[in-house]
Formats: C-alpha cells, structure tokens, sequence
C-alpha cells in the first residue's frame, strides 16, 4: 500500500520538530514539572476524602472534602494554563515551522520532489497539529496520572479540555500557516497568530466592547471583524466546564468547535488557494 | 473565473464559522457560581438578637465580703422560657417564611391546602405568617411560639377545657395529656405536663431565677440550637457511628441558613483534641463514601447535599462540619411541586 504523501509530510514535520529546542524545552518542563509532583506532593486521602496536601512542607491540616470536589479548582486552573499557556506557547514555538519550510532555496528543493503543492501545505499542517495533540496528550494524562496515583481519581475530563485546546490551536495555525504562504517570515506569522489569539479573547466580549465605541462604523467595523474570529474566552470556559463536569451548553460547545473548525478550514484554504498560484 | 472559487470557499468558510460560533450566543446563559453562605455571627444578627431582648430581669451578684447586688438586663423572653439541657433548637419561622426557601415551601401548596390554610386562619385569628415569629423545642416535648398573639382567639384552645389563669399576666389550658400556656399576647408554651408549662412561665415572670437557655452570640442562621449525638448520626446516614460520637463529642452546636442556600454548620466539641481529630477524619470520610454510594444508586438529592460537605477547623477542640444545598437544585426540585387539586 502506499504511503499519502501528507503523511510523509506530516512525519517529516514531527521527526523535525523533535531536533527544535523550543519543544524539547517543552517536553523537558512538562516532564519535570510532573516528577516533582509525583515525588513532592502527598496528599492525605481517607475513603475517598481529602484530608490534607503537603508539597514538600508540612502537612496541612485542610478541609476535609470529597477528592473529586477538593480537585475540581486544581483541575479547573491546570485547565486555564492548559489552554491559555498551551496557545501562547504553540504561537511562539511553531511560527518559523512553515516560513522556513517556504523559504527560497528549500521550497524549490521540495517542490521538485514527487509531491503536490497541496499535499506538502495541508501534510506540514496536520504535521504541527500532530505535534500540539502529542504534547498535550502528554501533559494532560501525565497530570491526571500522577493525580490519580496520589489520590485514587482519574479525572480524565481534563484530557477533552486538552482536545479542545488543541482544535483551539488547529485554528489559530491555520492562520499562520496562511499568512506564511503570503510572506514566509517568522515573526509575521507569530504576529498573526497573536493578533488570532487575542482577537478571539476579545471577540469572546464582542458586545461589551462595541457598546464602548463611540463612533457608529467603527463599532460595525469591530462587531463584523470580531463575528468571525473565535472566541477563544467562552472556549476556555467551555474547557474548564468541561474539566469539572459542569453542565455546559452542548448546542453551543459544538457550535464553537464546529465553527473553529470551519475558521481553521478557511484559513488553510487561503493558504493553499495563494500557495497553487505562486510561482516559486 | 476558476481562480476566484477558493477564496469565495473560504469566505463561505468563515462565514459559516462565524454563524456556528455565535449562534447559541443569545440563548446561553453563564453558569451561575452556586452561591453558598454559610451561617456566621454578624452585626444583623447582633441587633436581630438585640431588639429582642425585651423582658428586664434583676440578676443578682454576691461576692465575698460585699453586698448583694441586683443588677436590671434585658433578656429574649423565649431563651428564658426555653427548658435547659442538652437538646434545644429554635426556628425563625418568619424569618424562613419570608427566604427564598420559604417562598418555594409556600409555592408547594395546592388549592387544597391554600383553602385549609386560610380555614386555620380564621379559625385562630392570626395569620402565622405574619404574627408567627420564632419556634423552639426544649427538653421534655417542650415547644414555644414567640410572635405577636393578642388576636389569637383563645376560645378554640378551651373547647372542651377550662383557662385557668396563672401567674401575672399567663393563661394555661389542659387538654388530652397537651398543656397549653398562654404568656402576655407573645408566647404559647407547649409541654407534657402542668408543672412543666408553669415552670417556664414562672421564668419569664420572675418567679424562679433563670438564665437564657442560649446565649445572645449563638443567634444567627434561620436555625440554631444543640443536637444530640443520635441526630447527627442519623442525618449522616450512619447509625453506627453514633457510637464513637458519644466517646468523644461534648456537644454539637448547629446552624442552619436559608438566604442564598440551606447551608449547615454542625460544631462538633469535644475535649480530647487528638480524638476529635480522628473522629474529624472518620466524618470526613464517611461523607465521602455516603457520596460515591449515592452517585452509585442514583441518589441525586443526597449527591447534592454530600457534594459540598466538608469538614473545617480541624486541630482543637473542636471542628465544623458543613453542608449545603443550592437553591437552584431546590428550585428544580421543589418548583411545581403542588399538583393542582379540585377545591372541595
């Protein structure tokens, strides 16, 4: 059977991304993060009652509450952190990704080989994306190991908060991805996939800020702009929701996530749209 | 022509996003944080407890090598009346009639019970509603009503029974084993014997030195009081533990508030702080399974009760356990509780 060439791609990106500083910085950190909470932490739990924590210090005399309900603002706040620090870092770690795989010399190379403009495009995407969903994976079901060893609950909700980070970023990506074709430079790219980011987050208080304007067509203006970015708070909030088995609004976590789906989708097919035409 | 489709696709793209992501803007309403207030001492029940301390006592003090002296203080009638011992409680009544909680209660009425209710009314010629301020059980099956009682027709009281006038400004009835007294347009003590009743109104008026059964600092929350050991175990669901309880446990205030949540507040007091902290632990486990096994069997109210039960405070003598139900689990279970009824 053969191979796709996305796939090829895709796996080239991964084995690439695993040589780059910035994600083994990453790798490295979450690692030690997770040792030292697996051998710095001690929880003191009693038939599924939290009786008290101690991280390296003294044990503490707590509140003594059921484990899932005393987890649930530990969870809540890794869930925060998790998406926010996950999209600021995933910004910054993968803006040179597809500037240095567009630039002269190199794309000439790759474009010489067997493989479609198409397929070398969408096959480093999903290659990045691979890579956010492997690190966050990672992160997540290491997290709710340790917990789980310490304290007797798996709560696994906070690897879906993981998922919905990661499409979170999939959009956000899809954006970079596009302006690079246009003009493969790194700090353009992380520019507009800060710009995505905290669009999104304002866009998530669209009508409080557009009541704020003064003047008519320029709160058009922002209430048009801002109808199409995602609205990266609510997401959040949907995420930590999520975590802690909140009730949430089903129609309206699958709206947003259908929604950034289809904003990533546009994204790369403006990319690919630009990429067909240009003349390497 | 061809070269423009891929944009028009990815401007449909977004669109469609922007449509997707907003759609259930306007029907999503934020999750409320459920809002839980404990039961503490504050300046409103300060002066709650203040203005109700209407009835003068003369308190005597004697001390070595001096003369009597008789001080006058202001004291709540119904803590005087209330019969000393281990168990007591009182109830705002009106205070929890007027509460969210009181209001979702009253909501629960079918037409039957509203037109039995306004029956009682007339009957009594009072409104509990409105003239009902404070109930409270004492030792010995002993109840008191505390509110504003002058059109009370007392007439319902001595149908088959004679009034009998007692002390300076008291009526007493005695009917079927229940005695019944009455005390200056404010008060109706209930107990299971005459000397019982004429004991308490004996106290208000005087008559026997006594001091409030309570004191003024423990007058917060809708509910206040002392359980005993049996009552507490029993709430928990755990008869077995009362056992323990009776080892360590001197007394177990509580209090209960219905403003924003039913939130409870047991002190558990004892005087061996290293046995209160285990049986602190055994609590706070205990409460942890009652919660999984509820979960297990399906048992939401019970779920929700546990799910934010905690035990604080740990590390004296003494230790707080806590339980609350949101008004919003309450509103869902309690809204259109009353059936409507055909009014006979």
């Amino acid at each position: 059977m053969k191979y796709p060439a996305v796939l090829a791609v895709a796996t080239h990106v991964v084995h690439e991304a695993a040589s780059r500083k910035w994600l083994l910085a990453l790798f490295g950190g979450v690692s030690l993060l997770l040792v030292v909470l697996a051998l710095g932490l001690k929880m003191d739990v009693v038939d599924g009652a939290l009786a008290g924590t101690k991280l390296f210090g003294e044990l503490s005399k707590a509140d003594i509450e059921s484990v899932d309900v005393a987890l649930r603002p530990i969870f809540q706040a890794v869930s925060y952190v998790l998406f926010y620090g996950g999209l600021i870092f995933g910004v910054l770690a993968f803006a040179d990704f597809s500037p240095s795989l567009l630039s002269a010399g190199r794309i000439e190379h790759l474009l010489s080989l067997p493989i479609k403009r198409w397929e070398l495009l969408i096959g480093t995407y999903l290659g990045v994306v691979s890579i956010a969903v492997i690190a966050t994976l990672y992160s997540t079901l290491g997290f709710v190991l340790v917990m789980g060893v310490k304290t007797g609950v798996f709560l696994m909700s906070l690897v879906y908060a993981g998922a919905l980070a990661c499409v979170a970023f999939a959009a956000i990506y899809g954006a970079m991805l596009a302006v690079a074709v246009f003009l493969p430079s790194a700090a353009v790219s992380a520019l507009v996939g800060f710009l995505v980011f905290f669009g999104g987050v304002a866009a998530s208080y669209r009508e409080e800020i557009g009541a704020a304007f003064s003047s008519q067509w320029m709160k058009q203006v922002f209430l048009g702009l801002s109808y199409v970015l995602p609205p990266f708070a609510a997401i959040a909030r949907d995420a930590a929701s999520v975590t802690i088995a909140e009730s949430i609004s089903a129609p309206g976590v699958l709206g947003r996530i259908f929604g950034l789906c289809a904003f990533g989708l546009a994204c790369v097919t403006v990319g690919l749209w630009r990429f067909e035409q240009k003349d390497y | 022509m061809r070269k423009w489709i891929w944009p028009a696709v990815a401007l449909g793209l977004f669109v469609i996003g922007g449509v997707l992501m907003r759609s259930q803007e306007s029907v999503e309403t934020p999750s409320e944080e459920i809002k839980v207030s404990y039961p503490r001492h504050n300046t409103k029940s300060y002066n709650r407890a203040k203005k109700r301390r209407t009835l003068l006592q003369q308190v005597r003090t004697k001390r070595e090598g001096r003369p009597e002296e008789v001080r006058n203080v202001n004291v709540d009638p119904m803590l005087v009346a209330l019969s000393p011992g281990p168990t007591n409680m009182v109830i705002e009544a009106n205070a929890i009639a007027n509460s969210p909680l009181g209001e979702l209660l009253l909501g629960c009425m079918d037409a039957r019970a509203k037109a039995k209710f306004e029956e009682m009314k007339k009957e009594l010629g009072i409104d509990p509603l409105q003239n009902l301020d404070r109930i409270a059980m004492g030792e010995n099956n002993q109840f008191l009503f505390s509110g504003h009682f002058k059109d009370l027709n007392l007439d319902l009281f001595a149908k088959d029974a004679k009034l009998e006038p007692y002390g300076d400004n008291a009526q007493i009835v005695e009917r079927g084993g229940e005695v019944m007294g009455f005390w200056n347009d404010q008060m109706v003590v209930v107990g299971e014997s005459i000397e019982d009743v004429q004991t308490s109104i004996d106290r208000l008026e005087g008559r026997v030195e006594a001091k409030p059964t309570l004191p003024s600092s423990m007058q917060y929350g809708e509910a206040y009081g002392h359980v005993n050991t049996r009552f507490l175990a029993s709430l928990l669901g755990d008869p077995t533990i009362k056992e323990r309880l009776d080892q360590v446990v001197q007394q177990i205030e509580f209090h209960v508030d219905t403003q924003e949540a039913v939130a409870m507040v047991f002190s558990v007091k004892g005087d061996d702080p290293e046995r209160l902290d285990e049986l602190a632990r055994s609590l706070g486990s205990l409460m942890a399974l009652s919660r999984v096994r509820a979960k297990a069997e399906g048992d939401e109210k019970l779920d929700q009760l546990l799910k934010s039960a905690k035990v604080s405070g740990r590390g004296g003598r003494s230790f707080d356990m806590r339980l609350a139900v949101s008004m919003d689990f309450l509103r869902k279970n309690l809204s259109g509780c009353a059936p409507e009824a055909p009014v006979e």
